[in-house]
Formats: structure tokens, C-alpha cells, sequence
């Protein structure tokens, strides 16, 4: 039976559709991204940015909805490692938590700030932040570069994390959040 | 009074009615820019944005007693158009909108000024991007101490100009009608000053 919530040996379907729902997202978002930026200006890059934009958006709402989860279900427990690493692990949570929150956040920023509109898909009107500001928007576009090196540089971490803790101590910390067993 | 004399009164006094236009001229303003805007409203995926066309040289005269002697000429440099966001200003300039490489300025012209139980119109060619259009132009005119201010809202639909054809059609990314605002601080110019009546072109 597929459950919702975790259990204390194995990810809830919720947490984990979120995690690779987002895995993917950020990936196809981050392309675009860096793919984006080198258009030549017109409509196509307009629609390009646009897409971004709203898969962005979308990043956010998973964001917000992955920390509020996450603060409702139980994580699964740790097997006993060294203390070291199990601070490195929460540590690590922590910081994908944050950044994961970060990205779209100073990307909003950044649209606002440019003074462009944002709508989702273009179906739902979503609010600007604050005044075409372009102080605020070269800051945010920095921000909003520098937190996906760090997301990817973190991403490399976890991941190889992940298939030490498979593949040296055999242990179920990857099998526990596969998408299926 | 016979029909041939009566007949011969009338073409004559159309003919007076008609050249008259011609010779009277209304009294010459000068515009106020600091106190003045040329703006417009645009609708970008569902969100308003405005913009200002920051440069632009204006010719009015006007008296309401005297609209055939009356015109509103404004020359308008569109490299000066600014709407709070880079990427749309460098759009915008490009060739798929105004195209200021080709058509760095826009222009407004009345060919006639009539009096209507709202307030005077103005029928006026509008040029943008080398397309000229006949529109009405309602406006609101009032008298101030030292001169009037100008104040009107038309709408206009981009495509009727070519802006933002071709792909940019699609009226869900950028609306098709743009309001224009128009708000004119203006100061009489005393008649001695009149051989600056013609629209100065940079």
C-alpha cells in the first residue's frame, strides 16, 4: 500500500513525488535557464523567458509546499552513523531547503525588479514584488545565478552522498526514497 | 431678393467661410515639459505598464472661438520612450515595434478642430512607424492664468501602426488598444513671438 506519509524506513509517496517532481523541474528549469540567456532578442525568447518563468513559479509553490510537508510528516530515522556526518547531513538539508526557496524567490525578485509582469502559463496573474528598482535587480540577478551554482554544487554532494551510502555502507538511505522499490 | 442673387450670396459667402481658415491663425502656445506628460498604457500579460515619451516638440494653437484657425501639431522623438523596464524599452525601439533605426519620430497633426456638445475633437493624422491614420482626438482644454492646459485619453489599437506585428500579434502577450495620455501645461506665447510656428524637427 502506498502511503503518504513516512514511515520510520522508507520516504512517504508524498515526499517523494515531491523530491523527483522537482528534481525534474529544476533540471528542465536550470536548462532553460542557462539556454535562454543567449537568445537573440525577440518573441521566441520572450515565450522562452516566459516558460521559465512559470516553471519557476511552480519550483516556488513545491518549494512552500515541501517545507510546510516536511514540518507535518516524520522523516524517517537515520541508521547510526558518525556524528560528524550526521551533522553534514542536516546541515545539508538545511542548505537544498533554503536554496530551493532562494531560486524562484530572487527570480521573482529579479522580474519585479525589471519591471515585467508575470503570469503563470498565462492563465494566473502573479503579483510583483515590489517597483521596477534597478538597483534591487541587478542584486537579485546575481543572487538568483549564484544560489543555482551553489544548488548544483550541493546536488553533486548529495548525490554522491547518496551512492556512498548505497554503494560503500549498503545502507537504505537511497532505496528509502526511490521512486519505487 | 431673387433666386440668381441668392444663389450667388451663398457660393460667395462659403467661399469667404472657406478661405478664412487660411488667413486667421489661433493664438500660439508653448508647452510646459517638466509640467507636461506624453504617456501611454499598455497591457502586458495581463499587467498594465506605462510609459512616457520624454522628448517631444509641440505647435499648438487654439482658440476655442476660433477652431478652424486652430491646430495641434506634436512631433514626438520615440528614442525617448521609457517604461520603467530595460528589456521593454530595447524591445520596443527594435524593429518589430517602432523601429526608431528607421522611424525615430512619430507625429500628430489635426486637420480640423470642431466643437462638439462634449468639448472640442480633433481630426487627426497620426504617424507612426511611416503609417498614417485619421483618428478623433476628444480633449479637453482649459484656460489658465498665463496659458491652458491640454488634457486627453484615445485609444489606439498597435496593430493599425504594424507595432508588434507577425508574432507579436497575439493580443494575450501584449494588448492590441493602448491608451494615450496626454497631459499639456501650456503657456501663451505673446503674437510677437508667431515666426516660431513652425514644428522644430531635430
Amino acid at each position: 500500500m502506498m502511503r503518504l506519509r513516512s514511515s520510520i524506513d522508507r520516504w512517504g509517496l508524498v515526499a517523494r513525488i515531491l523530491h523527483w517532481g522537482m528534481f525534474l523541474l529544476f533540471g528542465v528549469t536550470v536548462f532553460i535557464g542557462f539556454y535562454m540567456v543567449d537568445l537573440p532578442r525577440g518573441f521566441a525568447k520572450y515565450q522562452v523567458y516566459s516558460r521559465h518563468k512559470s516553471l519557476g513559479i511552480t519550483l516556488l509553490v513545491l518549494a512552500v509546499m515541501r517545507w510546510l510537508w516536511r514540518l507535518i510528516d516524520t522523516a524517517p530515522g537515520r541508521p547510526v552513523m558518525p556524528r560528524w556526518q550526521s551533522i553534514m547531513s542536516s546541515a545539508m538539508v538545511a542548505a537544498l531547503y533554503v536554496v530551493m526557496l532562494v531560486i524562484p524567490l530572487s527570480g521573482w525578485l529579479y522580474n519585479s525588479a525589471a519591471g515585467f509582469p508575470l503570469q503563470w502559463f498565462g492563465y494566473i496573474h502573479w503579483p510583483a514584488l515590489l517597483d521596477a528598482n534597478p538597483s534591487i535587480k541587478v542584486i537579485a540577478r546575481q543572487v538568483h545565478e549564484a544560489a543555482v551554482y551553489i544548488f548544483m554544487g550541493l546536488l553533486l554532494v548529495h548525490i554522491a552522498a547518496a551512492c556512498k551510502h548505497h554503494w560503500v555502507d549498503r545502507d537504505d538511505i537511497m532505496r528509502r526514497m526511490l521512486p519505487f522499490r | 431678393m431673387g433666386q440668381w442673387l441668392r444663389r450667388v450670396l451663398i457660393v460667395w459667402l462659403s467661399v469667404v467661410v472657406w478661405m478664412l481658415p487660411a488667413h486667421a491663425v489661433a493664438p500660439l502656445y508653448r508647452v510646459m515639459k517638466s509640467q507636461s506628460a506624453l504617456s501611454f498604457i499598455g497591457l502586458q500579460q495581463g499587467d498594465k505598464f506605462t510609459g512616457v515619451f520624454k522628448d517631444f516638440d509641440a505647435t499648438i494653437h487654439y482658440a476655442a472661438t476660433d477652431l478652424p484657425g486652430s491646430s495641434l501639431d506634436v512631433v514626438i522623438h520615440l528614442p525617448s520612450l521609457d517604461t520603467r523596464s530595460l528589456e521593454r524599452d530595447q524591445a520596443l525601439i527594435s524593429a518589430e515595434w517602432f523601429d526608431v533605426g528607421r522611424f525615430p519620430d512619430a507625429r500628430f497633426r489635426t486637420v480640423a478642430i470642431r466643437q462638439t456638445t462634449s468639448g472640442p475633437v480633433g481630426d487627426a493624422d497620426l504617424t507612426i512607424k511611416g503609417r498614417t491614420k485619421r483618428i478623433a482626438f476628444p480633449f479637453v482644454w482649459k484656460p489658465t492664468a498665463g496659458g491652458a492646459t491640454l488634457d486627453a485619453r484615445v485609444n489606439l489599437n498597435r496593430l493599425d501602426f504594424g507595432l508588434g506585428a507577425g508574432e507579436w500579434a497575439d493580443a494575450g502577450i501584449i494588448g492590441h488598444s493602448v491608451e494615450v495620455v496626454v497631459h499639456l501645461v501650456l503657456t501663451a506665447v505673446p503674437p510677437v513671438a508667431v515666426p516660431a510656428a513652425q514644428p522644430t524637427r531635430r
